[in-house]
């Protein structure tokens, strides 16, 4: 019983985990980051 | 080498475990920790409210459709804003954010101890607790406002303690280790933390504990996930979002990896727990050289005390422990050294931007260098046969810590501190919540994030999505400055790309914004424009209130009604319901008492 219960469970749980990564169903497409110049607030610097 | 059998002195002897008679030794750590975060959070406690970066609290937030993940937007902070909605019609939301502040480093260095409760030498659990408390991967995430990733991160010692006693068949420990999840599940990250840290240990081969029990676990443990999951999923299946959240986590692949803090590189940079892609949060003493070699040392001390931590939480956990920290720590260096690669494999997956900011994935490292260095210092310790000279080493490994990162004293080295709002903020919120005209508000200038005067210019998340009664349209790209120049890692929210597009045309406002359902335009003088809004943008727009820094205009057509978005009665019924199962689990944690225990040798607590 517990063999096959653990198993299960595990499946269960991965796949509400994975829940996130099925949207790979639908096609991913690549951005090109836009630059601008405009002196604004940004969230941070990677300087 | 172990503790087994060491000479004892006051550092090695175990605390009393009778309830009814702690001693020192019990309390001492407890109050070593409060005062670490006390250190920390001092200057926070003055009265107002601490905005820095993504760090955002009000004096009342409203349930909004975005606080439950139903803006469109990717659900980043689901549940967080729904449950501090919540709490803040209990608890004012400054005070609420003081009790969250002080309770991360108190919580990470207390779960320490409950993690060490069976390893009899004080000084594993003092170091471990100051180091899972005090470290830079807290001080830069505390910076940038991450305060329910910190949640998570200082729960997780408390849920792998569960985990481990369930493991070991104590079925008490299930509905305890669920509900410790759950305080630490407040956004998507901290919850695959969480999950991924101690759901495996708990339910995975080698649990003692009984197929059912396991299966209730692992279910009540994975439906803590719903609450994101399901609005991530409804959102991508019903409205096409799935390339918008792709869009954004590529974008994001670049400029929110690790960051090298100084010419050792990328991997000395992650060891020492550092590395978060912003260097504007980053403590000044992450530059120093002690930094990585910190790191170093600690990793070489987890090694040391890695036979103690196998005797302690067993061969498995252990092993997963280490494995954990291992894949975290060689993603975020990908990320930092294979950019390319690292971008390739976020792309694979919308999900994946959830690891677009990967020292977040350095957190089981910090962990288990805390756990591990612990009783790494414990174990070298217990060689030293002078009662004075193990005291001195004892406080030395205490203070190496404070001393090697001390800017994450005193609110960060006064990076975070206390201001009030200005008065026409809770102006504007009662005006919108008591005018009967419809719609949602834009707000302007259009940037996702501000600089107030009264906040000491520090970089703050716009505040008026979580102030205003009603939903906001915002900027929901982020820029980041880089050496290439300006990046804006673009957004995901529909409406928010329509404003945008009109603002950039030149648009009249007026005209279009009814039909997007918005009625009302929050404009924040003073601020600065990723678009510049022209003179004839907002021609047409009545003003309704200006006060102080702030103007709200309306739209002279009435906002159009707009529907529920697709999902809503799922992503309710879904929220409902894991409400209902933590009342159950808490319901279930005070009735299902565990059979008395002795203590047995280290390592081993045996039921009677």
């Amino acid at each position: 019983m517990g063999l096959v219960i653990g198993p299960i469970v595990a499946a269960v749980v991965g796949a509400v985990l994975a829940g996130g990564a099925s949207f790979a169903l639908i096609s991913s497409q690549t951005a090109v980051p836009p630059t601008v110049d405009a002196p604004y607030v940004v969230y941070g610097s990677t300087n | 080498m172990g503790l087994k059998g060491r000479a004892v002195g006051w550092l090695d002897g175990p605390p009393s475990v009778h309830p009814a008679r702690p001693d020192w030794r019990t309390w001492a750590p407890v109050a070593w920790v409060v005062v670490l975060a006390l250190l920390i959070n001092a200057p926070l406690l003055a009265p107002g409210f601490v905005l820095s970066y993504d760090l955002v609290f009000t004096p009342r937030q409203d349930l909004l459709p975005a606080a439950l993940g139903l803006d469109g937007g990717f659900p980043r902070a689901v549940p967080q804003d729904a449950v501090v909605s919540v709490l803040t019609t209990l608890v004012p939301g400054m005070l609420l954010e003081k009790a969250i502040l002080v309770s991360i480093p108190v919580l990470a260095g207390l779960g320490m101890l409950r993690l060490l409760t069976d390893v009899p030498a004080l000084s594993a659990r003092l170091v471990a607790a100051t180091l899972a408390a005090w470290n830079p991967f807290v001080a830069e995430r505390l910076v940038i406002g991450h305060w329910g990733l910190l949640l998570a991160y200082a729960m997780a010692p408390w849920a792998l303690a569960s985990a481990v006693d369930l493991r070991r068949g104590r079925v008490a420990a299930g509905p305890r280790m669920v509900l410790q999840i759950a305080v630490g599940s407040l956004t998507p990250s901290g919850s695959l933390l969480l999950l991924g840290l101690a759901l495996p240990v708990a339910v995975g081969p080698g649990s003692r504990a009984s197929a059912g029990i396991r299966a209730l676990v692992g279910c009540g443990c994975a439906a803590l996930a719903l609450p994101w999951v399901l609005p991530a999923l409804l959102s991508a299946l019903l409205s096409d979002a799935a390339p918008t959240y792709a869009a954004s986590a590529a974008s994001g692949a670049g400029v929110f990896g690790l960051r090298s803090e100084g010419p050792w590189g990328p991997l000395l940079t992650a060891l020492g727990l550092g590395g978060l892609w912003n260097a504007d949060a980053v403590p000044d003493s992450r530059s120093w050289v002690v930094a990585p070699l910190l790191g170093v040392v600690l990793l070489l001390l987890a090694v040391i005390g890695t036979p103690s931590l196998i005797r302690s939480l067993g061969r498995a956990v252990t092993l997963w422990l280490w494995a954990t920290a291992a894949c975290g720590l060689l993603a975020a260096v990908l990320s930092a050294t294979a950019e390319p690669l690292w971008a390739s494999f976020l792309e694979m997956s919308p999900a994946l931007g959830l690891l677009r900011d990967s020292q977040k994935l350095l957190a089981p490292l910090a962990l288990l260098t805390s756990v591990g260095a612990g009783l790494g210092v414990a174990a070298a310790l217990a060689r030293v046969r002078d009662r004075s000279a193990r005291s001195a080493l004892l406080a030395l490994a205490l203070v190496v810590p404070l001393a090697a990162l001390p800017d994450l004293a005193w609110g960060v080295g006064g990076r975070l501190t206390a201001v009030e709002y200005p008065p026409e903020w809770p102006e504007v919120r009662d005006f919108l919540a008591a005018d009967p005209r419809p719609g949602d508000v834009v707000v302007l200038p259009w940037s996702a994030f501000r600089r107030f005067a009264w906040n000491g210019d520090r970089t703050v998340l716009d505040p008026a999505p979580r102030w205003l009664p009603r939903p906001t349209v915002v900027d929901d790209g982020l820029a980041v400055a880089t050496p290439d120049g300006i990046v804006v890692v673009s957004g995901e929210d529909p409406r928010a790309a329509e404003v945008a597009r009109a603002i950039a045309a030149g648009d009249d406002l007026a005209t279009l914004l009814p039909a997007l359902g918005i009625g009302w335009v929050l404009v924040e003088e003073g601020q600065a424009s990723a678009i510049p809004v022209s003179a004839t943008a907002l021609a047409g727009m009545q003003p309704a209130l200006r006060s102080g820094g702030l103007r709200l205009l309306a739209t002279p057509m009435p906002a159009q009604e707009r529907g529920l978005p697709p999902g809503t009665p799922w992503v309710v019924a879904a929220d409902v319901l894991v409400v209902a199962s933590l009342v159950a689990w808490a319901v279930a944690a005070a009735l299902w008492r565990e059979p008395r225990r002795r203590r047995g040798s280290f390592g081993t607590v045996t039921p009677s």
